[in-house]
């Protein structure tokens, strides 16, 4: 249900200020989850696209993150079905990291590389991103108990490796 | 305290990946194909194929609009050119999804398995390649979540060779097999924004070594095609026939016909827009590329596949339903030359669509979500009369994810785990029903 101080506001503006606030956020999600650059950025790129298609229809008065991060999180499960990839132009100077960043990133994604997808992103969740438990686990459709046990499964498995 | 290594690791992950740059401007759909270069879209083999000159002459393939066969007329919708909307299919449906007697079926056999592939994990995937009786599919290792090219022997169920996606960076973004070679595409992974010069590789991966025989910069891998290994040159954003055997470029693709699918004994191409809502059909004449029919349908529209004589395939339409999530719902949809003459009834939520060698098919998750935590997902499967377009036929189950394909004759599925570390063919029929 919205409410009147947000239906005066264009769903544009919620959807630009939804952007400025949280591609970082979904980023690092998307970057957990895939372990891998510029699939995160394809990720966000359609988690935003799917938002910016249900921007007229989505309780602005809801914190919309949880969304984009469920929606990222099924758009990534979501094999076998996007075959035909788009590039849409995003009018971004990010360009190629930066060449020490870069070697920094191999680092530690080879690092990361020994956890599931399931682990990193709960590692990262719940160590890097303040996230609850009940939170991170409603985020990734698991039950917090899972939740727990792929976060201590992949401090085990980073201490070993 | 001291620091753990797991800390060590996690503070620097954290430090590099705040270094991303939001771009200036947000993401916003418009339709690719006319605006940007055709060689961006991206590396999917069979199904993206150009197979421009690949045999036109089987009329008898045409889609048939009617008939005995036709399902019951109530869930029928005339034929028009340019598709109506469907029918409201946002947010979760009021049937409850798998119930406790669809749970209850005839258990699928496993037939072989194939260990060490994890189909389930991967971003973005090829479908399975066959290609000299062996079934060549990508597999990122449990261990180590590397991404590989396995090739698997369809007689023995056996890998017997891998080639390891090494170079320049493990980014694997679809292969091919042509001119006794695998061909892949490769991105550096570390990152870009168009025109991400310098960024996508193209390989020439010989067969039996194992050894890239030609690296193809910012060349993205399209498909194969009358004889051509067909490539999208991002900087010029012309497609480009290639020798598959030397990598040589033999000539460019017209860019109407570039991305074009031969499917149902027509030339189409099918573009979705880039935020998910709706398909549009182009027919296309296969010597000019003249457009000789168009029509929108309101969902995302897999690639269509013969069924009977018919044209059918399955379409998605995703939604945020009322419990605040994003829901996907599916039904079938069959295709005529001129546009979409039935649409199926929406399957109940928890379910979905999938066509497999020309059969329609009902899956449960168990699947739906690889990152589930249950330890033993549960996946149906029962047949979807394409007559009736009702649910016929034995109710399968199989403890392990949904099908991700079908090949050699055989429904595939990641096993149960997570990550899987096998992939499972399954027996289950895929003849006619009843057979």
């Amino acid at each position: 249900m919205r409410g009147s101080s947000i239906v005066a506001e264009s769903a544009d503006l919620l959807y630009e200020r939804a952007f400025e606030a949280h591609w970082g956020d979904v980023f690092r999600f998307s970057l957990a989850w895939t372990n891998d650059w510029a699939a995160a950025e394809d990720m966000v790129q359609d988690a935003y696209l799917r938002l910016w298609g249900t921007r007229e229809r989505i309780d602005w008065e809801q914190p919309v993150l949880p969304w984009l991060l469920v929606t990222t999180r099924r758009l990534a499960t979501d094999r076998f079905r996007s075959l035909k990839r788009r590039f849409v132009p995003s009018g971004s100077e990010t360009g190629a990291l930066d060449e020490s960043v870069r070697v920094r990133w191999l680092d530690v994604r080879a690092a990361m590389s020994v956890l599931s997808p399931l682990e990193r992103t709960a590692l990262v969740l719940t160590a890097l991103e303040g996230v609850s438990y009940d939170e991170a686990a409603q985020t990734l459709g698991t039950s917090a108990g899972a939740l727990r046990a792929a976060v201590s499964r992949a401090r085990q498995k980073l201490e070993a490796a | 305290m001291d620091r753990s290594r797991a800390d060590d690791v996690l503070s620097e992950w954290s430090t590099v990946a705040k270094t991303a740059r939001r771009p200036f401007s947000s993401p916003k759909p418009r339709m690719t194909r006319t605006m940007l270069p055709a060689g961006l879209l991206a590396g999917a083999t069979l199904v993206v194929a150009i197979v421009f000159v690949i045999g036109f002459g089987s009329r008898s393939n045409q889609p048939v609009a009617s008939g005995s066969s036709s399902p019951s007329p109530s869930a029928t919708a005339s034929a028009t050119a340019s598709a109506s909307p469907t029918a409201s299919v946002v947010g979760p449906l009021a049937s409850p999804s798998a119930t406790a007697s669809q749970r209850v079926g005839t258990p699928a056999g496993v037939a072989a398995s194939v260990p060490n592939c994890d189909i389930a994990d991967l971003y973005d995937t090829s479908p399975p390649v066959i290609s000299g009786g062996d079934m060549f599919i990508e597999c990122a290792l449990p261990d180590s979540g590397a991404e590989v090219v396995a090739r698997v022997n369809l007689t023995t169920n056996e890998v017997v060779k891998t080639y390891p996606n090494n170079y320049p960076i493990n980014v694997l973004r679809g292969f091919a097999v042509a001119g006794g070679a695998l061909w892949i595409r490769n991105d550096n992974g570390s990152g870009c924004s168009l025109p991400c010069t310098g960024f996508t590789h193209l390989l020439r991966v010989d067969l039996v070594s194992g050894n890239v025989t030609r690296d193809l910069v910012d060349t993205i891998l399209e498909g194969v095609g009358s004889g051509y290994v067909l490539a999208g040159d991002i900087k010029s954003g012309h497609d480009l026939k290639l020798d598959p055997a030397t990598g040589d470029s033999k000539g460019e693709v017209s860019s109407t016909l570039a991305g074009a699918q031969e499917v149902c004994g027509s030339l189409w191409n099918r573009d979705q827009n880039s935020d998910g809502t709706t398909t549009t059909f182009k027919r296309l004449d296969p010597s000019s590329g003249k457009v000789l029919a168009s029509f929108t349908e309101q969902s995302m529209v897999d690639e269509p596949q013969q069924v009977d004589g018919q044209c059918w395939a399955v379409a998605r339409t995703t939604g945020i339903g009322a419990d605040g999530f994003l829901h996907t719902s599916y039904r079938f949809i069959r295709i005529t030359p001129s546009g979409i003459d039935f649409r199926g009834p929406i399957l109940p939520d928890g379910s979905q669509a999938a066509l497999f060698n020309g059969t329609l098919w009902r899956l449960t998750p168990g699947a739906a979500d690889p990152m589930s935590s249950n330890p033993d997902p549960l996946t149906t499967m029962q047949r979807i009369d394409p007559a009736t377009a009702q649910p016929v036929g034995p109710i399968w189950t199989y403890t392990g994810y949904a099908p991700a394909f079908v090949a050699d004759g055989s429904l595939w599925a990641s096993e149960a785990g997570n990550p899987p570390e096998a992939l499972d063919r399954l027996n289950v029929p895929l003849g006619a029903i009843g057979s």
